[in-house]
């Protein structure tokens, strides 16, 4: 909705009437500077700082196990590959038992 | 006054603990958060009260500032506003008038213009407090309608309605009153 106009001199009767009402600061910076209380900013984040000490320790973790998951992976990946390629006597991987006993090669054994 | 990268700078250092770096902000915003307080809540001791207590939550939680967001000025005005509508939530019964009745034995300046104050703040004490709020921050705090915008939580548009209607309630009032008194 289209809000009425205000007029140039209803404008300037108002800004005269708020300009009387004039508000003195009597605040104590003084007082309130001397009243600060610590910040305590280790209390207030007890919560969160049980959250922060507990990944601190996962990340110390993870961080001694990224060397050694890194040194034991070539390990890994070569049981892996031999366990799964085919094993000698066989000139390629389709004819090996493994194989064709998985695809259901009825027939194979005599 | 400060920029936004000398206030963020300062905010910073006022998370780090630093106390004079939070006296040099305190003595910039007191006295306009003072005066905000008290037109937003017709009474001068809890303007001050409100003041004290938005200082001193940027004093303790100085870290949750985030200059990306907005403004020191605006934050700080969101927290004073937060606790005055927190106050009288909690059942506060503003007396409005009772801080000006007393001042009968002010110097003669302020005498002089004790009866137009009391009228324009009996006035902005009719208005609603969102109309009240955004007026005073745009028309004595100086803030744009953008800034208002931020420290109500509104859009522009809205905030622009909220000045428009304030401005006309409380010219319609004053007029009344000013036609009623000889």
């Amino acid at each position: 909705m289209q809000e009425p106009h205000e007029t140039p001199e209803a404008r300037e009767r108002l800004e005269a009437w708020l300009d009387r009402y004039a508000v003195t600061p009597r605040a104590n910076l003084e007082g309130l500077l001397s009243n600060l209380p610590p910040q305590e900013a280790p209390a207030r984040a007890r919560p969160r700082g049980g959250r922060v000490a507990s990944s601190a320790r996962w990340g110390a973790f993870i961080d001694l196990w990224r060397p050694a998951a890194l040194a034991a992976l070539p390990v890994l990946l070569g049981f892996v590959l031999s366990s799964a390629l085919p094993t000698e006597n066989s000139d390629s991987w389709e004819a090996s038992e493994q194989w064709v006993f998985a695809a259901g090669g009825e027939g194979y054994y005599p | 006054m400060y920029t936004e990268a000398e206030e963020g700078q300062r905010v910073f250092q006022v998370a780090q603990g630093d106390r004079q770096a939070f006296a040099e902000l305190a003595a910039c915003y007191l006295p306009k958060l003072e005066q905000y307080g008290t037109r937003l809540s017709g009474r001068p001791a809890l303007g001050e009260d409100l003041a004290q207590e938005t200082l001193l939550q940027l004093w303790l939680e100085a870290r949750r500032f985030d200059p990306a967001r907005g403004r020191l000025s605006t934050w700080l005005y969101r927290i004073a506003r937060n606790r005055f509508l927190d106050q009288q939530r909690q059942g506060w019964r503003w007396l409005g008038l009772e801080s000006l009745e007393g001042r009968d034995a002010m110097p003669d300046p302020e005498l002089e213009q004790l009866s137009d104050a009391r009228q324009v703040q009996q006035a902005l004490q009719r208005l609603p407090e969102r109309q009240r709020s955004a007026l005073l921050l745009s028309y004595y705090e100086g803030l744009s309608q953008k800034e208002v915008a931020e420290v109500l939580g509104l859009g522009l548009r809205a905030v622009e309605s909220l000045i428009a209607r304030a401005r006309r309630a409380l010219g319609k009032t004053l007029e009344e009153e000013h036609a009623r008194t000889p």
